[in-house]
């Protein structure tokens, strides 16, 4: 039987369609998959991911240790229209005020302070204020540890760090 | 167009922007900002804020750890400038004419207290120069300039 070459050509598009579109629901899938372990929160506007740490338990380092330990992934997007500032805002969700008082934290690897030296919100501390430009983004390496002066007998204990990233717009 | 053609590849097409959607709603502005530059060794890992210093950017900020299980020594360097009048800069509080040498310091091994130190470094000129700040470990010999 003769295909004719009007055939053959929708034949031809309708495959490299298919293809195409097969190509874009596997892209998008491993994107999806491959944010798995990240909270993405929609907010005000902005973009919110915040790719955690499988394993967030405090362990007693110096700082050099805690810096070259694992981080989290902290990226905020403007999604506004306008340039907006903003606070990032940490919130431990720590009990215990000693292992609170020893809690060290690095950002970005260029500073390193006690958690609780940092300025203080109703809520939380402050890690950073910043203008942040529509459609732009701003990425935090964070690392966390407990100081070397922490009492040694916290490290027999499973000491983990649950704790709440928001941004407080001024 | 087959018919049923048509409606299979309408519901890719669908899925397809749902999908996109979702993924591009994670991914979406551009990235600015964390552009620190590192430098790594077996001995060391340095973070420079920037390693460039011209007239738009004459603050660096810097971290040096030690990775190894020895004291290390390092230096801090200038590079790409020749002649060093009239620029001043402030490390830690301290304010110092600029020559080759920045600063000179000290890490305790990795795990001890002093294993890392940070330091911020202002320059203080008025010319339309640009030049570049290095970390090295330091053995007693530097290895800058030309003899």
């Amino acid at each position: 039987m003769e295909v004719s070459s009007n055939l053959k050509k929708e034949i031809v598009i309708e495959i490299c369609v298919l293809i195409l579109m097969a190509a874009v629901i596997i892209y998008a899938y491993f994107v999806i998959g491959n944010n798995n372990n990240s909270n993405v929160i929609n907010q005000d506007g902005f973009v919110l991911v915040l790719d955690r740490n499988k394993n967030n338990n405090l362990n007693i380092l110096s700082d050099g240790e805690g810096l070259e330990s694992d981080y989290v992934r902290y990226t905020i997007t403007n999604n506004n229209s306008m340039v907006k500032k903003v606070k990032l805002v940490i919130i431990p969700d720590v009990d215990n005020k000693k292992v609170l008082d020893n809690v060290r934290i690095g950002i970005n690897d260029l500073m390193v302070n006690d958690l609780v030296e940092l300025e203080k919100t109703d809520k939380g501390y402050v890690v950073d204020e910043f203008e942040i430009s529509p459609g732009f983004t701003r990425n935090y390496l964070f690392k966390y540890w407990l100081s070397l002066d922490t009492d040694k007998s916290f490290e027999k204990e499973d000491i983990s760090f649950n704790y709440e990233i928001i941004l407080e717009e001024l | 167009m087959n018919k049923r053609l048509v409606i299979i590849l309408c519901c890719f097409f669908v899925i397809s922007i749902v999908l996109l959607g979702a993924s591009f709603s994670q991914e979406s502005g551009q990235d600015k900002v964390l552009s620190t530059v590192q430098d790594v060794s077996d001995n060391m890992r340095v973070i420079y804020s920037s390693k460039t210093v011209n007239k738009d950017n004459k603050v660096i900020d810097l971290s040096i750890i030690n990775k190894s299980s020895n004291i290390k020594d390092y230096v801090i360097l200038v590079e790409g400038l020749e002649d060093y009048s009239n620029i001043r800069y402030v490390i830690d509080g301290e304010e110092k004419e600029l020559s080759e040498v920045i600063y000179f310091g000290t890490l305790s091994s990795l795990g001890i207290d002093g294993d890392y130190k940070s330091h911020n470094i202002e320059f203080i000129f008025d010319t339309d120069i640009e030049f570049y700040i290095v970390v090295k470990e330091y053995n007693g010999e530097l290895s800058y300039g030309s003899k």
